[in-house]
C-alpha cells in the first residue's frame, strides 16, 4: 500500500514542477504553451543520456536544465511574433516535431525509448527508496517554489504581469516586452527540464509516447484547473489531476467518461480555477 | 510523381479543410478553441454509419450524420460553453478537452472500440488527368469543400442569421443592444459549425472506409491548425489553410522523409506566421 | 481553502478506499491490458483470461482457492501501466502481472518488476529488447525474429520473390519488423528497394505509396496494426499496385478483411494461433470464445490475442499450484515447464523468458477467409 502512495506522491511532485513551469509562462507572462511536454521530454532525454554515457547525477540535472532553457530561448524565437491563439498553435506545433524528433532520433532509441537509464546517484549511493526519492523531488519542488514566489513579488514579475494584460501598454511604459517573455521562456524551459530529468531518473526507461501532445495538455489542464497565476493552485491542480485518474479506476470501463465529465464540470462551477485570484461574482458579473 | 503528389496533397487539405471551416466558425467569431470539434467529425460518422446499417438507405443516413453531429454541437454549446462565456479563452479550452475526453470514451462504450467499415463499397474507378490518376470519390470530395465554402459565404453575408452573427462577432454588447439575440447567434454558430464537421466525418468515413472512436483527433488537430494558418474566421482562409497543409505535408513525405510527414505541416505554419502573424488571410480581430 | 482541504482528502479515500482486499483465501492475479484506448486488442485478451479462470474455478480453483483477476487499465501510456503495476503490487499484492501489451509499457514496467522481484509475463510485447529486459520478464508471444524467419522463407521458396518494398507503422511493433525483415531479406538475397512510414492513426498513406509505386519490386509488406494496415493495402490496391502483399500477426483478425474488403485477397500473414488445432483443450476454447464474440455484435473479435492470454493464465494458475504462489515459485515452474499444452502450441521458456512454440502458422486470405497454407 504505501509503495503504491509513494508513487503517486513522487509522480504529484513532478507534474507539480511541471504544472508551475507552465504557470510561470501563461499565469506569470501570459504566453499560452500547448506543447509544454517537449520541454519535459528534452530534460528527461538529455539526463538520461548524459548519464548513460557517464556523467554524474548533479551534472546531468543541472545540463538538462540548463541545454533544455537554450531551447526554450530558440522557441522564444519565432512564438513571440504571434500572440494569444497563434502562440498556442506554435507551440503545439513544437512540441508535435520535437515528439517526432525523439521518435526517430537513433540517439533516443527510436520508438522503443531509452532502457537501462542509470538511478540517481547522491554521495556514490545509488537512490532507490521511494521515500527517498520523494524527498529529492519535494526538496526540489520547494526550492522551485521559493524561488518562483520571490521572482513573482520582483521587478521581473511585475514586469511579467503588467506584459500579460496589455503588452502595448507595457512597452509605453518602458519596459522591454520581448526581453521579459524570452526571460519566461528560458525559466520555465529550465525548470520543465529539471522535471524531466527526476522522471527519466525515477522511471528508468522512457519513450516518446510519454512527451506527446497529450501530456502537454494534462500539464495545461493542471494549471488552468489549479488556477492561473497562483503558485498553490498549480500545486492543487498536479495533485487533483494525477490522484483523479488513481480514485476513478475503480470505475473501470466509465473512469474516462467521468474524468472528462469532471473536467468540464470543475471549470464549469469554478472556471478561475481552484486558487484563482478573480472573484466569482467577477465572473457572473461579466456574464450576459 | 510530382503532379500526382499535388493531387494527393489537395485530396487531403480538402478534407483538413472541411473540418476546418467548423473550426473557423465557431473559434473565429466565439473565440474559443473547441477541442472536441474531431468528435463532433465522429458522431457525424457514427451517425450516418449506423443509419445506414439499420435502414439500408444513403439518403437517409446523410442526414442523420449531420443530425447526430449537431446534436452533439448544441449539447457541446449548452453545457461546455454556454456557461463559460466571456472568461479567458483558456478555461473554455480546458472544458473543451474534458468534453472530447468524454465523448471519445462515450463513443466507445456506445459502439464499441473497433473499427467499422463503410458498408455501401463506392470503389475506385477514376480517370487519369496528365501523369496522374485521380477517383471520382476524391473528386466529389474536393467538391463537396467547394460547394460547403460558398454556401457558408452566402449565408454569412446574405442572410439576415449570418449578418447577425458577423455583428455578434465584432462586437457581443453593441449587438446585443441593437437587438440581436446573441444566444441565438451563437447556437447557430454551433450549429453550422458542427454540420459542417459531420460532413467531413461522413465523406471520411466512405473515402477511409472505417469509423473509429478515435477517428477525430488527429483530423481535429490538423484543421486547428489549418484554421489558424488560413487565419482566423476568415472562410476562404480556413479553405486555402488545408490546402496548404494537405500539400506541404505530402510533398514533405514524399521528397524528404515520410517519418516526419505530420512535422512538415506544422514546421510550414510556423514559418507562415513567422512572416505573417495573423495568417494568410486573417485580418485581425 | 477548508473546502480544498475537504475535497483532497475525499479524493484520498476514494483512492484507497475499496482497494483493500476481496477475501484473504483468494489467488490475486494482476493484469494490466489496453481497455480504453486499443480495446479493440484488448478486450480479446481480457475474454482470454476470463474463459481461463471460469474453467478453472469450476474445477475448484487453485488447491481449492478461488483465482481472482484484477483488471486494470494502461490507456496505451508508458506512465499509466506503472501506476497500474504500483497498485497491483503494492495494494492488492499480486505477485504476478499478466500484461502489460504493449511494448513501451513492457519495458516501463520492466525494471520496476525486477527490482520488486515480481513476475511480469507479456501477452503481445514483441520488441527485441524485452528480451533482455530481465529475469522476472517473461513473453508468451513469439519475437518478430521468428515471423520473420517463416514469412521471409515462403516469401523466396513459394513465391519466388525478388525485391520487396516495406511500408511500416512508426512504432515499436512496426519499425522493429521493418528491421528484423529486411535483414532476413538481404540473407536471402533479396532487396528491399525502399522502405517508407507512417504514424499510428493515419489514414492517409497516398504520399508514401505514391512513392512506392514509381519502385521496381514484386511484394509489398505492410507491418503494423490492422487499423491502418487495412486501410494501407486498400489504398495501395486503389493506386493501382497490383504485386502480392504480406503482413504480420496484427493482421490476423475478421476485421482485417472487412476493412479491407477486396483489397485483402491474397494477403500473406502469419498467426501464433491455429482455430484448427486438434486438442480437446482448444476446441473447448474456441467454442467458448466464439460464445462471447456471438453473444454481443460490439465485442471485438481477436481469438489469437485470447488464445495467448487464456495459455499464459493456464500456465500461471499451474504455476501456483505446483509451487504455491510466489513470484520466485513461479519463476522456476516457467524456467523448466516442457511441452505445456497450450491452445497455441506446446509452450515452454527459453532462458530470456522468451516462450518457445513449435511455430508460426502462415495464412492466406482466399474469398475473404484465412486459409492456413502451411
Amino acid at each position: 500500500m504505501s509503495v503504491y502512495i509513494f508513487h503517486i506522491l513522487i509522480m504529484t511532485g513532478i507534474f507539480a514542477i511541471l504544472a508551475l513551469s507552465l504557470n510561470i509562462l501563461a499565469g506569470f507572462a501570459g504566453l499560452v504553451s500547448l506543447g509544454h511536454a517537449a520541454f519535459f521530454g528534452i530534460g528527461a532525454y538529455l539526463s538520461s543520456l548524459l548519464m548513460i554515457n557517464g556523467l554524474g547525477f548533479i551534472p546531468a540535472f543541472l545540463l538538462s536544465g540548463g541545454i533544455t532553457s537554450i531551447l526554450g530561448l530558440t522557441l522564444a524565437m519565432p512564438a513571440l511574433r504571434v500572440k494569444d491563439d497563434y502562440l498556442a498553435i506554435v507551440t503545439l506545433g513544437f512540441g508535435i516535431i520535437m515528439g517526432l524528433v525523439f521518435l526517430n532520433l537513433e540517439i533516443t532509441g527510436g520508438p522503443d525509448g531509452l532502457t537501462g537509464i542509470p538511478p540517481v546517484r547522491l554521495l556514490g549511493k545509488p537512490l532507490y527508496s521511494k521515500p527517498g526519492f520523494l524527498g529529492l523531488v519535494s526538496g526540489i519542488l520547494a526550492l522551485m517554489i521559493a524561488s518562483t514566489w520571490m521572482l513573482k513579488n520582483s521587478r521581473i514579475g511585475r514586469a511579467w504581469a503588467a506584459v500579460r494584460d496589455n503588452d502595448t501598454t507595457a512597452s509605453f511604459m518602458g519596459i522591454n516586452v520581448y526581453y521579459y517573455k524570452t526571460l519566461a521562456f528560458i525559466v520555465s524551459a529550465f525548470w520543465a527540464g529539471l522535471a524531466g530529468s527526476l522522471y527519466a531518473h525515477y522511471t528508468a526507461y522512457i519513450n516518446p509516447h510519454t512527451f506527446g501532445m497529450h501530456t502537454s495538455i494534462q500539464i495545461l489542464s493542471m494549471a488552468v484547473l489549479g488556477g492561473l497565476g497562483s503558485i498553490a493552485g498549480s500545486l492543487i491542480g498536479a495533485f487533483l489531476l494525477t490522484v483523479l485518474p488513481e480514485a476513478l479506476r475503480k470505475l473501470a470501463d466509465y473512469q474516462d467518461i467521468f474524468y472528462g465529465a469532471l473536467l468540464v464540470a470543475l471549470m464549469v462551477f469554478r472556471p478561475q480555477g481552484i486558487m484563482g485570484r478573480v472573484k466569482i461574482t467577477d465572473i457572473f458579473g461579466r456574464k450576459s | 510523381m510530382l503532379f500526382q503528389q499535388i493531387i494527393n496533397g489537395l485530396v487531403a487539405g480538402s478534407v483538413y479543410a472541411l473540418v476546418a471551416l467548423g473550426y473557423t466558425m465557431i473559434f473565429g467569431i466565439l473565440g474559443i478553441v473547441n477541442f472536441a470539434q474531431g468528435e463532433i467529425y465522429m458522431f457525424g460518422a457514427f451517425g450516418a454509419i449506423l443509419t445506414l446499417n439499420a435502414t439500408g438507405s444513403l439518403a437517409l443516413a446523410i442526414p442523420a450524420g449531420i443530425l447526430s453531429a449537431c446534436i452533439v454541437g448544441l449539447l457541446l454549446e449548452r453545457f461546455a460553453f454556454r456557461p463559460l462565456r466571456g472568461m479567458h479563452p483558456l478555461i473554455p479550452l480546458i472544458s473543451a478537452i474534458g468534453a472530447s475526453i468524454f465523448l471519445s470514451s462515450l463513443a466507445r462504450l456506445m459502439f464499441g472500440p473497433e473499427d467499422r467499415s463503410f458498408p455501401i463499397d463506392f470503389g475506385f474507378e477514376g480517370f487519369n488527368l496528365f501523369s496522374a490518376y485521380i477517383t471520382w470519390l476524391q473528386l466529389v470530395i474536393m467538391a463537396v469543400s467547394i460547394i460547403m465554402m460558398i454556401l457558408l459565404w452566402l449565408f454569412m453575408n446574405m442572410s439576415r442569421h449570418g449578418k447577425a452573427v458577423r455583428a455578434v462577432a465584432m462586437d457581443s454588447d453593441a449587438a446585443r443592444l441593437s437587438g440581436i439575440n446573441v444566444n441565438r447567434a451563437y447556437v447557430i454558430v454551433f450549429l453550422l459549425g458542427s454540420a459542417l464537421s459531420g460532413v467531413a466525418g461522413i465523406l471520411m468515413a466512405i473515402y477511409y472506409n472505417s469509423t473509429s472512436p478515435g477517428m477525430g483527433t488527429l483530423p481535429g488537430l490538423k484543421a486547428f491548425s489549418a484554421a489558424i494558418l488560413g487565419g482566423v474566421g476568415s472562410i476562404p482562409g480556413a479553405i486555402i489553410g488545408g490546402l496548404v497543409l494537405g500539400i506541404a505535408e505530402n510533398l514533405g513525405a514524399a521528397y524528404i522523409s515520410s517519418n516526419f510527414k505530420d512535422a512538415f505541416a506544422f514546421i510550414v505554419l510556423v514559418l507562415v506566421l513567422v512572416i505573417r502573424p495573423r495568417g494568410i488571410l486573417g485580418s485581425g480581430r | 481553502m477548508k473546502n480544498i482541504l475537504w475535497s483532497a482528502i475525499l479524493v484520498t479515500v476514494m483512492v484507497f478506499a475499496g482497494a483493500t482486499s476481496l477475501y484473504a483465501e483468494d489467488i490475486k492475479v494482476g493484469a494490466i491490458l489496453r481497455l480504453s484506448q486499443g480495446a479493440s486488442d484488448g478486450l480479446p485478451a481480457k475474454r482470454g483470461i476470463e474463459i481461463a479462470v471460469n474453467q478453472i474455478n469450476a474445477k475448484g480453483g487453485i488447491n481449492g482457492k478461488k483465482l481472482v483477476v484484477i483488471y486494470e487499465d494502461s490507456k496505451d501510456s508508458p506512465q499509466t501501466a506503472v501506476a497500474a503495476y504500483q497498485k497491483l503490487v503494492s495494494v492488492d499484492k499480486c505477485q504476478v502481472i499478466i500484461g502489460p501489451m504493449m511494448s513501451g509499457e513492457v519495458l516501463a514496467v520492466a525494471p520496476v518488476a525486477e527490482r520488486d522481484k515480481i513476475v511480469v509475463i507479456t501477452p503481445n510485447g514483441t520488441s527485441p529488447k524485452i528480451s533482455q529486459a530481465g529475469q522476472y520478464i517473461y513473453r508468451g508471444c513469439t519475437t518478430s525474429e521468428r515471423q520473420a524467419a517463416a514469412l521471409t522463407k515462403y516469401a523466396k521458396d513459394k513465391m519466388k520473390t525478388t525485391a520487396v518494398a516495406i511500408l511500416y507503422s512508426n512504432e515499436p511493433y512496426g519499425k522493429g519488423c521493418n528491421e528484423q525483415f529486411t535483414k532476413y531479406f538481404n540473407e536471402l538475397g533479396i532487396p528491399v528497394v525502399i522502405s517508407e512510414s507512417f504514424m499510428v492513426g493515419d489514414r492517409d498513406f497516398s504520399a508514401q505509396l505514391t512513392k512506392i509505386r514509381e519502385q521496381k519490386f514484386d511484394l509489398i509488406f505492410i507491418p503494423g496494426y490492422l487499423q491502418e494496415t487495412a486501410p494501407a493495402i486498400k489504398q495501395a490496391r486503389q493506386m493501382g499496385i497490383k504485386q502480392a502483399s504480406m503482413g504480420v500477426f496484427g493482421d490476423m483478425a475478421p476485421k482485417y478483411i472487412e476493412l479491407a474488403g477486396k483489397a485483402a485477397e491474397g494477403h500473406l500473414n502469419c498467426s501464433e494461433y491455429n482455430e484448427d488445432y486438434n486438442t480437446p483443450v482448444n476446441k473447448k476454447f474456441k467454442a467458448e470464445y466464439y460464445k462471447i464474440v456471438k453473444a454481443d455484435p460490439k465485442e471485438p473479435n481477436n481469438i489469437m490475442f485470447a488464445a495467448i492470454t487464456y495459455d499464459m493464465t493456464r500456465l500461471v494458475a499451474d504455476a501456483i499450484a505446483k509451487k504455491g504462489y510466489s513470484a520466485d515459485g513461479i519463476r522456476s515452474y516457467l524456467d523448466t515447464v516442457k511441452d505445456f499444452d497450450g491452445v497455441t502450441g506446446r509452450l515452454s521458456f527459453d532462458n530470456d523468458g522468451d516462450v518457445n512454440k513449435q511455430g508460426v502458422y502462415l495464412f492466406e486470405v482466399k474469398k475473404g477467409k484465412y486459409v492456413k497454407v502451411q
